[in-house]
């Protein structure tokens, strides 16, 4: 770059100011000044000159094809100038470069362009271009912040350069660097700074040069090694390539004596024999003398005498290259920073995929405390990555570090072991032909179905019923196949750690390719493996989501079909109803089924709207009384309020009695069950009326007396007037529950619903079970009071207080044998299992509670009992639908208390009276007002009990109704 | 004469043929007397396949060398039969192949290269050392190792043979339960000539050979390492009994070093992905077990004893450049043990041969002379094998070895810190 004037470009700053005046120097030959920005022996190259830019890419095609990989681009912010600008980072530098890099590109593979450029990062961050500039270039201002932040043991000057670092193109990366063949430059920290660090490392002032220090690594760091260790640990863990200056990978010193920067350029120590091993020049006649002082000379600290030492620095830093190697994380993953309390310590976390690592670092020369917030990565493992050394597994709280001086911790976080172990390969099963499902059931399949499927997939099932109970092991009873669909029926032994145990059914299917993906997408929890097969990949899963199996189970009914299982067989059979009930009326003329997202202790498939399948999870050996009495009802007593029966199927299996699998009912079209129609009723109820003071004459005396006859009470006027409908209703209720009876005992001949006497006997068991329930329920609340809300306390601490008196009145009360009959009853019977159809009711579900035996379901019991049952399902709506109004509305709960207690009296003595008026005649009610009341009472106790101790077990927040309800039973011993 | 015909039909470019589904590939020369039930079992297999499938066979070198004159005159199918269609491909000479039935990598290539100009959406190998000739693999069995590839589901089907207690045991000590340890795969004939690979699996076959030096070329490939490591999808077929190949003439040192020196190699290739493989799960398996015919006689290890002895004396000095104290210490110990008290711990073993595979990484000494101090040692481990479970059979001999596949995993930390640290001053 050639100018008649030195007066061009006077706002570009000189930058060797130790040397030149001028960035221009005149040439007497050329009779010109020639522009250089560095030495006047450095002459720029005219970059606006096409012809010089053609000659410098034929240089550097002539390197390139020599196999050179990378060019660095030295001093690249002033490749180009322009009057009136500083001439550095100009637009037109940019142009050159992408024409260079283009170049590159048109003709090269895997070459890379390293920019040079001393300058703040935004203003390097241009070079990367949009990826099409440079591939690289020097961080320059991080290098002396981490010295910096070293002799000022504080991580702040690394932290906030590293702040300033603008994200660049995926394709760029960050050349960083400790020290290099130029001095330490000091151009990018402020004056501040500057001073701090001449004093701090160039005590000598020759060893200053420019704006930087000319020192080697280990002189400027005492030749200390754990320091040079530390540093080299943030080199090779910063996010960018790191780049050695050949000889501080084995601690070489510098000459500080030598002239410019020569100092740190001296010849590369490689052996203890002349010239280092360098040269066989005369010594004498070396360009640059080798350094030969005891401390850093070439006898001392040499490659040679350190590749035999396995301690050497050399030895480390290939270790730690080889380290840093294999973890991608280190070079392209994110860099985020910590921020423990202590200054001294410099936290970060590398993260790229699945590579995660925690880097600590102790700038201080003492060992360092450090507290590490990483309860984002609670449950992981940090693996210190030089030794495998496993460390403490992290959790939500702090996480505690101790450093050594100057020490370092490299930890890869693993996830956790639980986590990490399990393969979908190891639990997948496993079939040759997906045809074949007898292997299955053989081998290595049915050690995973038994061993590790199925006990995991059981407890998760809402179906499963012991909860609370740990599974010893799952063994597959039975099975068969049901027919082409490919269903399969299962039937479980499920053992627990108690010895006890129960059978499940299970219809099983698999499904695969899309169809596989659909379901493990929109029903996960019906999956209960991977199934692999050569074909492809596939999922095992419940049947009952799959419509084809589920329309298999109806045809098995409807058909009669008897198919063989591995012990016994399977057998369909429908009711006298069932062609009535398929070939009915309806706007649905299809049978199409579909899985009812209801799902309790049994599971319901639906047919179209005309039909409803009942399967039996947890099915016994014996008659189930959901099927016995539906169809008892539906083809002997032809009683209507029922669901009809339209067939089962059974479990057939030599030395066992049958077991019930499946029942098909009619399905009714209803507008809800009767707890969520009543509990809309009482919303409204608490709505209209939260406003409204009860009248003192309704409050004073409970509406169903116990001194008259059961029945007999009925709900007062201002009753009807306010919570009218909903009394309608319990009438309703009561008198369908009184035909229910009725036709129950309609059969003298059936012995299995043939009314019976009540014996004395029976109400000795009677009795001894509530005795048993109720010291059940004592202990239970005793153990779990403190958990209780502050209201309920108070009631528990009530009953607790005369624990022994009640137990001891429980015990004592005597009935001896009583008129009235007992017959089979619904057994579980609540506002739940019956269904509101128009202004009616539907009765539901006669399997009776399934946590009992089938022994137990099917007994003999005075109908006062589903009666009881009723009566505290009122008290529980009553109750429960207030506690939900109050939830929003807690001001409003005294006052619509009194109300509560209004319409729990009222229904219920509306229900007795229209039971009893039904019944009138039957001789199956005792016949005195007494041992009616006290007949109901008993029942009303035990299902009080029940429902308190399943309340303590599992609903903490509904103690309060079954409490109420015990302590206004046992009022009297209070008293 | 349809196998005849069909031979003497023989295309010399694959672009002669147009696309396939289906390459078969026969990595070896075969007689003709082999040959030709050969290609009769492939028919088979053929027609057990969907009638769409477009099936190449390909054979090795320029022409068909057997003597055509030899061939049986019988088989009157060809009508009936789906078409088969047959290719040549060149077979690389083997380059410093000492055990003679295994395959070469240059081999594999040129077959991954052929599967790949046909388009062929799975490629079959049926092994080198003719072993597919053998009655016990039939063509039901070869369905169970092309099924899963050819339906797009596993990359790699590798095969699982039955074998009898004592055989296959350099494979059982080391090879099976490194690479599970190191990969996280549990795949049991790592070596298995039989294979079947997807487009994907010889896509990278291909790539990856190719761009290894010549020499490498003749390097034992690893494919259930390589699959591995390009987290592609592994399982594997129940092939049946295949007995052990002949080693006789072979040293070895020479085999241990030829089988396992790969295997330490690609560790080196690898380390940054085995590394960070916790555990092994495992790979699933197609079809089922048979059960190998378990030889009744006790097998006598004072030889085996006594060459681990001699090395102890000799080897020593040697082998404290590759082995910490601790355990030159524990064999001291059991190099005075009495033939029927030999016992030499999994964990000892394991650590052993993970320090082997360091000191072939660092190579501070000649890695001919490794495999050299190797094989006492192996000897020693086989004697102590031999004792544990002479006559008990074939089940105690799975579980023996599943055992130390176990340990192997449960050491595979001691392998990292010495691998990423390796530093003498060691216990």
């Amino acid at each position: 770059m050639w100018s008649d004037t030195d007066e061009k470009y006077k706002d570009a700053r000189i930058i060797f100011t130790d040397t030149e005046k001028s960035n221009w120097t005149w040439d007497p030959v050329a009779k010109a000044y020639y522009w250089h920005r560095f030495f006047s022996h450095q002459p720029d190259l005219n970059y606006d000159s096409p012809l010089v830019l053609e000659e410098v890419l034929r240089i550097m095609r002539f390197w390139l094809d020599m196999g050179v990989d990378a060019l660095r681009i030295d001093a690249i912010p002033y490749l180009v100038e322009r009057d009136g600008t500083n001439c550095e980072n100009l637009p037109e530098t940019h142009a050159v470069m992408k024409k260079i890099r283009a170049e590159i590109d048109a003709h090269y593979e895997n070459r890379i362009i390293l920019a040079e450029a001393n300058q703040w990062p935004a203003d390097v961050r241009p070079y990367f271009a949009d990826g099409d500039e440079c591939h690289m270039a020097f961080h320059f201002p991080l290098m002396p912040r981490i010295y910096m932040a070293l002799r000022q043991e504080d991580r702040l000057p690394i932290t906030e350069i590293m702040g300033q670092t603008p994200p660049i193109p995926d394709t760029c990366q960050w050349g960083l660097f400790l020290r290099n063949h130029d001095e330490l430059t000091l151009e990018m920290v402020s004056e501040d700074e500057r001073d701090y660090m001449y004093l701090a490392y160039s005590a000598d002032p020759r060893m200053r040069i420019n704006i930087g220090i000319r020192r080697r690594l280990a002189p400027l760091l005492d030749n200390n090694r754990r320091r040079i260790e530390l540093l080299n640990s943030l080199l090779f863990s910063f996010p960018g390539t790191p780049i050695l200056y050949y000889g501080d990978e084995i601690g070489m010193g510098d000459n500080i004596y030598l002239g410019d920067r020569n100092g740190v350029r001296t010849p590369m120590q490689w052996t203890a024999d002349r010239n280092a091993g360098f040269s066989r020049a005369v010594p004498a006649k070396l360009y640059s003398p080798v350094v030969m002082d005891p401390v850093w000379g070439y006898e001392a600290i040499n490659v040679e005498a350190q590749q035999g030492d396995s301690s050497s620095l050399l030895n480390w830093m290939r270790n730690l290259i080889a380290l840093r190697k294999l973890f991608r994380v280190f070079g392209r993953g994110a860099l985020k920073f910590l921020h423990p309390d202590n200054r001294k310590v410099l936290a970060y976390i590398r993260e790229a995929e699945d590579e995660i690592v925690l880097c600590v670092a102790n700038l201080s020369r003492f060992a360092q405390p450090a507290q590490l917030d990483l309860g984002e990565y609670d449950g992981m493992v940090p693996v210190e990555m030089l030794g495998y050394v496993e460390f403490p597994t992290i959790t939500r709280q702090p996480y505690s570090v101790t450093l050594a001086p100057y020490g370092f911790l490299w930890l890869e976080l693993h996830p956790s072991p639980d986590t990490a172990a399990v393969q979908p390969e190891d639990s997948a099963l496993l079939l040759a032909d997906t045809s074949d499902w007898t292997s299955l059931f053989l081998d290595g399949n049915l050690r995973k179905l038994q061993e590790s499927i199925l006990p995991t997939y059981i407890p998760l099932q809402r179906w499963f019923g012991n909860k609370s109970a740990v599974i010893r092991s799952t063994t597959i009873a039975d099975w068969g196949k049901l027919d082409a669909t490919g269903a399969i029926f299962c039937l479980v032994h499920v053992e627990y750690e108690t010895g006890n145990a129960d059978r499940y059914f299970l219809p099983l299917v698999a499904a695969f390719g899309e169809a596989a993906r659909t379901l493990r997408d929109t029903s996960p929890a019906s999956v209960l493996s991977a199934v692999l097969s050569p074909a492809g990949e596939g999922v095992l899963y419940d049947a009952t989501f799959d419509p084809k199996s589920c329309e298999a189970l109806l045809n098995a009914i409807s058909n009669s079909t008897t198919f063989s299982m591995q012990q016994g067989s399977v057998e369909g059979a429908p009711s006298s109803a069932l062609r009535g009930l398929v070939t009915k009326k309806s706007t649905d003329k299809t049978l199409a089924a579909r899985r009812s997202s209801a799902e309790q202790s049994n599971t319901s498939i639906l047919f179209g709207n005309r039909l409803i399948m009942k399967l039996f999870r947890h099915p016994e050996p014996g008659l189930n009384p959901d099927c016995e009495i539906g169809r008892f009802l539906t083809e002997q007593a032809h009683f209507s309020n029922i669901p009809p029966f339209g067939g089962s199927i059974e479990y057939v299996c030599k030395g066992d009695a049958p077991t019930t699998l499946c029942m098909l009912q009619g399905l009714v079209t209803n507008q809800g069950d009767g707890w969520q129609w009543m509990l809309e009723e009482l919303e409204r109820y608490y709505e209209n009326y939260v406003q409204k003071t009860i009248p003192a004459e309704e409050l004073g005396q409970p509406v169903v007396s116990t001194s008259a006859p059961l029945g007999v009470s009925r709900a007062s006027q201002f009753a009807l007037e306010h919570a009218g409908v909903a009394l309608d209703a319990a009438a309703v209720l009561g008198r369908r529950t009184a035909e229910m009876h009725l036709a129950l005992a309609s059969s003298s001949s059936n012995p299995a619903f043939a009314p019976e006497p009540l014996p004395k006997e029976y109400f000795d068991n009677l009795q001894a079970s509530i005795n048993a329930q109720a010291s059940h329920a004592y202990d239970l609340l005793r153990k779990t009071m403190s958990g209780l809300a502050d209201d309920t306390v108070e009631i528990a601490a009530l009953l607790l207080s005369h624990r022994t008196r009640i137990l001891d009145g429980l015990g004592a009360s005597n009935i001896g044998s009583m008129d009235g009959r007992r017959i089979r009853i619904h057994g579980d019977y609540h506002l739940g299992q019956v269904l509101r159809v128009k202004s009616d009711f539907v009765i539901l579900d006669f399997e009776g509670e399934p946590a009992r035996s089938l022994d137990i379901r099917r007994m003999k019991h005075s109908p006062l009992k589903d009666v009881a049952g009723m009566l505290r399902s009122f008290n529980y709506a009553a109750w429960a639908a207030l506690m939900r109004y109050s939830s929003r509305r807690p001001e409003d709960q005294s006052k619509l208390e009194p109300w509560a207690t209004l319409w729990d009296e009222s229904a219920s003595a509306e229900f007795l009276h229209a039971y009893m008026e039904t019944m009138a005649g039957s001789h199956l009610i005792p016949a005195t007002p007494a041992a009616q009341w006290s007949l109901l009472d008993l029942y009303l106790l035990e299902k009080a009990f029940y429902e308190l101790i399943y309340e303590l077990n599992s609903r903490p927040d509904w103690v309060k109704i079954p409490l109420m309800g015990v302590a206004a039973l046992l009022q009297q011993e209070f008293e | 004469m349809a196998e005849l015909e069909a031979l003497q039909d023989v295309k010399k470019e694959s672009t002669e043929l147009g696309p396939a589904d289906l390459l078969m590939a026969i990595p070896a020369s075969p007689t003709s007397e082999l040959l030709i039930p050969a290609v009769q079992k492939i028919r088979k297999v053929c027609k057990l396949l969907p009638p769409s499938c477009q099936v190449v066979l390909a054979l090795p070198g320029e022409d068909f060398q057997g003597d055509p004159a030899a061939l049986p005159q019988n088989g009157s199918e060809s009508t009936a039969e789906p078409p088969l269609r047959y290719v040549n491909y060149p077979l690389p000479p083997i380059v410093g192949g000492i055990i003679p039935w295994l395959p070469n990598a240059g081999t594999y290539r040129e077959i991954a290269r052929l599967a790949t100009s046909l388009q062929a959406r799975a490629c079959t190998v049926l092994g080198t050392d003719n072993g597919f000739s053998r009655d016990s693999l039939t063509p039901e069995k070869l369905l169970l190792l092309i099924d899963p590839a050819i339906g797009g589901n596993f990359d790699l089907v590798m095969p699982l043979y039955a074998s009898a207690a004592f055989d296959d045991l350099v494979n059982k000590s080391m090879l099976y339960p490194l690479t599970r340890a190191l990969y996280g795969h549990r795949v049991q004939n790592p070596l298995g000539t039989e294979f079947q690979m997807s487009s994907k699996m010889f896509a990278v076959l291909d790539s990856n050979i190719a761009r290894d030096s010549s020499q490498q070329q003749g390097r034992l490939p690893w494919l259930a390492t390589l699959a591995a490591s390009r987290n592609l999808k592994i399982c594997q077929a129940q092939l049946g009994v295949r007995h052990p190949s002949t080693a006789d003439g072979i040293e070895l040192s020479d085999a241990l070093a030829q089988l396992t020196g790969p295997l330490f190699l690609d560790m080196e290739d690898n380390a940054a992905f085995w590394q960070r493989i916790r555990g092994s799960h495992d790979a699933p398996i197609f079809g089922s077990a048979s059960v190998a015919t378990d030889a009744t006689d006790t097998v006598d290890v004072r030889h085996m004893v006594e060459a681990f002895q001699l090395g102890e004396r000799n080897l020593r000095d040697f082998w404290s450049l590759i082995l910490p104290p601790v355990t030159l210490l524990e064999l001291k110990k059991l190099s005075r043990l009495s033939p029927d008290d030999f016992r030499m711990p999994d964990t000892l073993w394991a650590r052993i041969v993970y320090d082997f595979a360091l000191a072939h990484r660092l190579r501070n000494i000649h890695r001919t002379h490794l495999f050299g101090a190797l094989t006492p040692l192996y000897l020693g481990w086989v004697a102590s094998y031999a004792v544990e479970i002479n006559q008990s059979g074939i089940a105690a001999a799975q579980q023996r070895v599943e055992q130390l596949a176990r340990t192997y995993e449960s050491e595979k930390p001691y392998l990292l810190s010495r691998w990423r640290w390796p530093d003498r001053f060691h216990p």
